[in-house]
């Protein structure tokens, strides 16, 4: 009671505000009470608000909550665009590990044992996850530096968190944490004043304070319920740092993550899933590289999309080197560039070509595979969907590119001769539009889930009076930006942390060498 | 010593009215094996067009034709036209090149001994080859002398803006330019100038072709069409030469499908009984080319949905200037036999045969409508298809 009163009386504003607030309500009561005196009722209700209490006390013992009901209080945490695949599945075992936690009580806090062993079973279980050896063996490729960077970030969080849903406390540290129980206890002490100043009005409420000290257990099972909460957000958001921790990122210590990735998790949770934030948060240049087999129309795509002669572009085979050209999307601040590549399996391709054409879908943030509708004979872009999904495979920590299937010269397809754009090729009606979709078909059936989405056209200079069409692509290629950006933000990261390790390196062999000279 | 033993056994055989049904099939089989049946091995990628060559060659629907943006022809095969009993021509016909999750070194090994001449189908604008020039460098380095026709396809995807197939056939000889109409496209000429080098040691000749479907609109849609028949002709062997000439002689414009089916089926018929009198085993022509003769009525009979009585053999054989011996043996093959009809030569063979089926198609068609035929027409007939027949038979000259 001291605590709450010393506390009341270092912030007058509160209680003034708690005074108006609740100025009506008081008077109601007294008018009401009065109402029922007059009436002479006030002794037949006068039992009902004990009554309640001692039902909702039974209820609450009888009906406790069952602990997947408990879990659901906090949601899954929306994922990071940048997270790879190994990343999002590293989650569920976090997501399954804080539900698993039984109810904790305030005294969990005082003892940080228990907080500490919980985060280092989940480390483990995440090592086990991303190492696939032992557990025991599995801490070894972490450092101290890593774990006290999970830990800092963690509570760091939980801060944010806590005050967004528990206003007025603190928690910025983990010595804060002992603070904790003082927030529930301020939500026990706030029911009791309640009661207090009802008994003011409501003098026979005396008579029914014993009942109610009874249903204060009602009130002490709710600060268990919030504690649980804190702690299982806390099992939460070390897991999330854990995730980033196994995954490398966090290899650099958390100052240069939190520069690096900080802002960007940040702004998708707080946009809410809206990306175009992101857009804002972080202009940078991401590559957009089109790829296709020799003939297919990779150059001339790259006129429509630029609404211009910038590629060099005919019936033979004509790109023989990677171009870049600068693409500006509208109210977009981020910079893209498109990577026109060589055609691959042309016979007289030389092996610089080749090696170029990789080069050039590895670097790229989004893939365009251009698809000649005429021609089934689709092996060589089966391989080189392969060879990309291979490179990522082999490099779970980066985040995959996007591929989208341009499927050109639809023109050609039958009845040949006939070419009257606009074609609704999703409900097709005409042979024209029933020509385009079951091609479109085919290439599902083909690449299956490798590539995302497909959108037909026609880019002969001379028939493609069909701007709509080019209009879907660039949509279609404006709503993938933000994801372009994280893979592109993903690879810059590990390539710059990378170098830092070369450069590092060098410095110590340099160092050495200077000291052994100088030992000489 | 053998052939006294065969004529002893020979005439052993023919005072036994029970000849032997396996016998004869024996017999067949061996004349099958000889006939010159020239095999035409198409390979391409896929979507290139292999199928429509076999279906424009022949009019048959046999080959499946993909709409061209989803492979078709989904095993590699042998196809032999009209039929595997009396093959005219044979076809080899390969999956596609570079169609996904398909390797064709298996079918390449198995196609590899039997053909005579290899057409190599490539879409004109296609420029992504190296799926199909590795392994056509081994195809040509294992049998060098064997010709390689390489046949251009879908040229309108070349020109969208004219419709060549308006136009005169377009002739790409040697390394000369094409020709054939007064203006070509420059692009056009580029093309064909790049797949000679993409291509360059790997054919013999190029052949321009733009096979299209009916609704696509254009003039011809059987465009190259002669002068892809006049190139097989000039580069098959020349034991083949006749078979080709022969098959490719007829025009079928305008025909139902069952006088085309008749049609090839003596044409079929005729080229093998010229094969079993070419044959130089004596004993075997007889029989066997009667045996032929027999069996090509009977399925003439069956495409016109007639029953085979012998009014209609008796009708037929008189027709013949022959005489027939109704034998009325147990087997089934050998029931009714005309007995003349043996001609001396091999073009005799060709061309009693021919004239004989053309008599029984025209026949039985008449038949079909609930008519029957006079003896006098039918001789008539007779007479001017056993011309017909000798000068399809002639050896074309190159």
């Amino acid at each position: 009671m001291k605590l709450l009163l010393k506390q009341l009386l270092n912030n007058p504003r509160i209680v003034v505000l708690f005074f108006v607030w609740t100025l009506p309500c008081i008077l109601y009561v007294i008018l009401g009470v009065i109402a029922l005196f007059q009436t002479g009722w006030l002794l037949t209700l006068v039992w009902v608000l004990p009554l309640n209490w001692l039902v909702a006390w039974l209820i609450s013992t009888y009906w406790k909550p069952t602990l997947a009901q408990r879990s659901k209080h906090i949601a899954a945490p929306e994922l990071p665009e940048f997270w790879a695949e190994r990343d999002q599945s590293a989650m569920q075992i976090v997501e399954s590990f804080r539900a698993s936690i039984a109810e904790v009580d305030e005294s969990v806090f005082t003892d940080p044992q228990r907080y500490i062993n919980d985060v280092q079973s989940l480390s483990r279980q995440l090592a086990s996850h991303y190492y696939r050896k032992k557990e025991e063996e599995a801490l070894h490729p972490v450092t101290v530096v890593e774990i006290l960077a999970v830990v800092h970030l963690a509570v760091e969080d939980l801060e944010a968190w806590t005050q967004q849903n528990f206003p007025g406390s603190e928690i910025a540290t983990i010595g804060h944490f002992s603070k904790i129980p003082g927030i529930t206890k301020q939500v026990g002490n706030l029911s009791n004043l309640a009661y207090l100043a009802s008994m003011i009005f409501q003098p026979i409420k005396v008579l029914a304070y014993p009942i109610y000290r009874k249903s204060g257990v009602v009130a002490t099972e709710l600060r268990s319920e919030i504690v649980t909460t804190i702690y299982q957000k806390f099992v939460q958001m070390a897991g999330f740092y854990l995730i980033e921790m196994y995954s490398g990122r966090l290899k650099a210590g958390s100052r240069v993550y939190k520069e690096r990735f900080g802002h960007l998790v940040g702004a998708v949770r707080h946009a809410q899933g809206d990306r175009s934030k992101l857009d804002q948060i972080n202009p940078q240049s991401i590559s957009i590289a089109l790829v296709g087999q020799v003939n297919a129309g990779k150059s001339s795509l790259v006129n429509h999309l630029l609404r211009g002669q910038h590629a060099i572009t005919s019936i033979m085979p004509e790109t023989k080197q990677v171009n870049r050209h600068r693409f500006p999307i509208a109210d977009s601040s981020i910079q893209i560039s498109l990577l026109d590549t060589p055609g691959y399996s042309d016979s007289l391709i030389t092996r610089e070509s080749s090696a170029e054409i990789l080069k050039g879908v590895l670097s790229a943030d989004i893939v365009l595979l251009v698809l000649a509708a005429n021609s089934p004979a689709k092996q060589s872009d089966v391989q080189m969907l392969n060879e990309l999904m291979k490179h990522y495979r082999e490099h779970p920590e980066l985040k995959a590119p996007r591929v989208l299937g341009v499927v050109t010269h639809i023109d050609l397809l039958r009845p040949v001769q006939e070419w009257q754009p606009p074609y609704d090729w999703r409900s097709p009606k005409t042979a024209k539009e029933r020509s385009i979709h079951d091609t479109i078909d085919y290439c599902r059936e083909l690449f299956g889930d490798a590539i995302q989405d497909y959108v037909p056209l026609c880019l002969l200079p001379q028939k493609s009076n069909e701007q709509s069409a080019v209009d879907d692509l660039l949509e279609l290629i404006t709503s993938e930006v933000s994801q372009g950006q994280a893979v592109a933000l993903v690879r810059a990261y590990y390539d710059q942390f990378q170098k830092g390790r070369l450069e590092r390196v060098v410095d110590q062999v340099a160092n050495l060498v200077k000291h052994s000279i100088r030992k000489k | 010593m053998f052939g006294i033993f065969n004529q002893k056994k020979i005439a052993g055989e023919q005072a036994n009215a029970a000849e032997s049904d396996d016998d004869l099939k024996k017999k067949m089989e061996l004349i099958r094996n000889r006939a010159p049946v020239p095999t035409l091995w198409l390979f391409g990628k896929t979507g290139s067009g292999k199928s429509s060559i076999v279906q424009r060659l022949t009019g048959s629907d046999e080959a499946k034709i993909g709409q061209g943006f989803r492979p078709e022809t989904k095993f590699s095969r042998r196809y032999d036209f009209p039929n595997g009993e009396e093959p005219l021509l044979r076809f080899l016909d390969t999956r596609g090149i570079g169609e996904a999750h398909y390797d064709p070194t298996e079918d390449i090994d198995s196609f590899h001994s039997s053909s005579h001449l290899v057409l190599v189908t490539v879409r004109l604008v296609d420029h992504a080859l190296d799926s199909l020039v590795g392994p056509l460098r081994q195809i040509r380095r294992d049998a060098p002398d064997r010709p390689v026709l390489l046949v251009l396809t879908c040229l309108h995807e070349a020109s969208p803006e004219q419709d060549l197939s308006a136009g005169s056939e377009l002739v790409a000889e040697s390394s000369a330019p094409i020709h054939g109409q007064d203006e070509i496209d420059e692009s056009l000429q580029q093309l064909i100038d790049l797949k000679r080098k993409q291509f360059e040691g790997l054919f013999d000749r190029v052949a321009l072709i733009d096979f299209t479907h009916e609704s696509d609109g254009f003039s011809n849609s059987g465009f190259g069409e002669k002068n892809l028949k006049r190139l097989i002709l000039e580069m098959l062997p020349a034991a083949y030469r006749q078979t080709w000439a022969a098959a490719m002689s007829t025009q079928l414009e305008g025909k139902s499908e069952l006088q085309r089916r008749a049609h090839w089926q003596i044409l079929a018929s005729s080229a093998l009984a010229a094969t079993a009198s070419a044959v130089p085993i004596p004993w075997v022509n007889m029989p066997v080319v009667l045996a032929i003769q027999t069996r090509m009525i009977r399925k003439i009979a069956c495409i016109y949905d007639q029953q085979m009585t012998s009014k209609h053999w008796f009708a037929l054989s008189n027709v013949a200037g022959t005489q027939v011996a109704v034998r009325m043996a147990s087997r089934e093959l050998l029931k009714f036999i005309p007995f003349v009809g043996i001609a001396a030569s091999i073009a005799g063979a060709f061309a009693f045969t021919f004239a004989l089926g053309k008599v029984a198609d025209w026949y039985f068609s008449v038949q079909a409508q609930g008519k029957t035929p006079s003896d006098e027409e039918l001789r008539t007939i007779f007479a001017d298809q056993l011309a017909r027949g000798h000068k399809l038979w002639e050896t074309p000259s190159k």
